[in-house]
């Protein structure tokens, strides 16, 4: 590891340093494929679902615990876009990631208020399915991981799945949340440690077993 | 994995716990391989449906057929046609040709009720049932004139 010179810079796992476009490469997408897609080019919509119909989902998912739920909030999110990139509802020109997941976080919550309302839970569903994950150790794993996560408080856990689930970066985390890079940097950490914290204390009492 | 997918770099998380971040990327991208491959083009079809958005349901359901829109519009010609010809009906007179006995509905009134009829209906049925009405009001300005004068025009023939 190289040599750190301060906390933030220590908690940074990815952050850009100079001449690193690995930020700008995390699905970003050109200005000119979103000009295609505002005027209704398919191509240009293949791209853009490519990049984050899964991402989305994956975080849609990781909420709501609802495979055909998760698909439907995903639908909904690039009909929505869909909608409002070829009209005039999108005004944030350069930010069209955190403007996406936005309207992705708004959806899944929307979705994991309405499950609340009809008394569904969206927490204790079925565990990763089994074509997902071949290995069955590692599914276990996984499994407990997925335990920990709902445990955590909402601020940590949207960090955590909008960084592995939702693969933002920082950066875009920062636009999206309206929050400093350092502050997610350092939000990241604690959320990880508490994890490694949850998920230790339950191999100490056999939760692994 | 797409191309647009990356590895997130939990090998520059701090040492401790990097372990958990190794297991959260490895969640995540099991999350996002579990959709089926049909998932793209389904949001695909979304993306048109949001490109091409289909009338709003309840705006849909008022949109009548053209059909019913055409019985919809003889139905109120009729009941024009019924309240119009209604002035031309001599006005019936008592024997003694000392004016009418009951004074029928103004022009005017005749008009502004099929107005209200046409704002107020819904259907042909609806329709042709005021436009019945519309008749039994104007034969019914008979009604109040005494017995004995209707005995007479009875037997006149004017009834």
């Amino acid at each position: 590891m190289p040599a750190v010179t301060n906390a933030s810079e220590r908690l940074q796992p990815d952050a850009p340093a100079p001449g690193d476009r690995s930020a700008d490469e995390h699905g970003g997408i050109a200005p000119d494929v979103l000009a295609a897609a505002a005027r209704g080019d398919e191509d240009a919509w293949r791209e853009i679902v490519r990049a984050y119909g899964r991402r989305i989902y994956a975080l849609a998912k990781s909420r709501l615990r609802d495979p055909e739920l998760a698909e439907e909030v995903t639908q909904s999110v690039f009909a929505t876009v869909a909608g409002k990139l070829g009209g005039a509802g999108y005004e944030e020109r350069g930010r069209f990631e955190a403007w996406l997941f936005r309207v992705a976080m708004n959806r899944v919550r929307d979705a994991v208020r309405r499950a609340r309302r009809e008394h569904r839970g969206v927490e204790d569903a079925a565990s990763l399915a089994a074509g997902a994950v071949e290995d069955r150790a590692e599914r276990i794993e996984l499994d407990r991981l997925r335990g920990a996560l709902a445990m955590l408080g909402e601020a940590d856990r949207e960090v955590i799945e909008l960084r592995h689930h939702g693969q933002m970066g920082f950066r875009e985390m920062a636009e999206l949340l309206g929050a400093p890079v350092g502050t997610l940097l350092a939000r990241h950490h604690r959320a990880l440690r508490k994890l490694r914290e949850m998920m230790e204390s339950d191999e100490m009492h056999g939760g692994a077993a | 994995m797409s191309a647009h997918e990356h590895v997130t770099t939990h090998d520059r998380t701090p040492e401790d716990v990097r372990r958990v971040a190794a297991g959260l990327d490895r969640l995540g991208a099991a999350e996002r391989s579990s959709a089926d491959a049909g998932f793209e083009a389904r949001l695909m079809a979304a993306v048109g449906r949001g490109l091409a958005p289909e009338p709003i349901p309840f705006l849909r359901a008022r949109r009548l057929p053209i059909a019913l829109g055409g019985l919809l519009a003889a139905a109120a010609a009729l009941a024009l046609a019924v309240v119009l010809w209604n002035p031309t009906t001599p006005v019936p007179t008592t024997p003694g040709g000392n004016g009418p006995i009951v004074a029928v509905v103004s022009f005017e009134q005749q008009v502004e009720d099929v107005l209200a009829l046409l704002d107020g209906s819904d259907t042909v049925g609806d329709l042709y049932l005021d436009a019945s009405l519309v008749g039994d009001d104007v034969s019914g300005s008979w009604v109040g004139t005494d017995d004995a004068t209707l005995g007479s025009l009875l037997e006149e023939g004017t009834l």
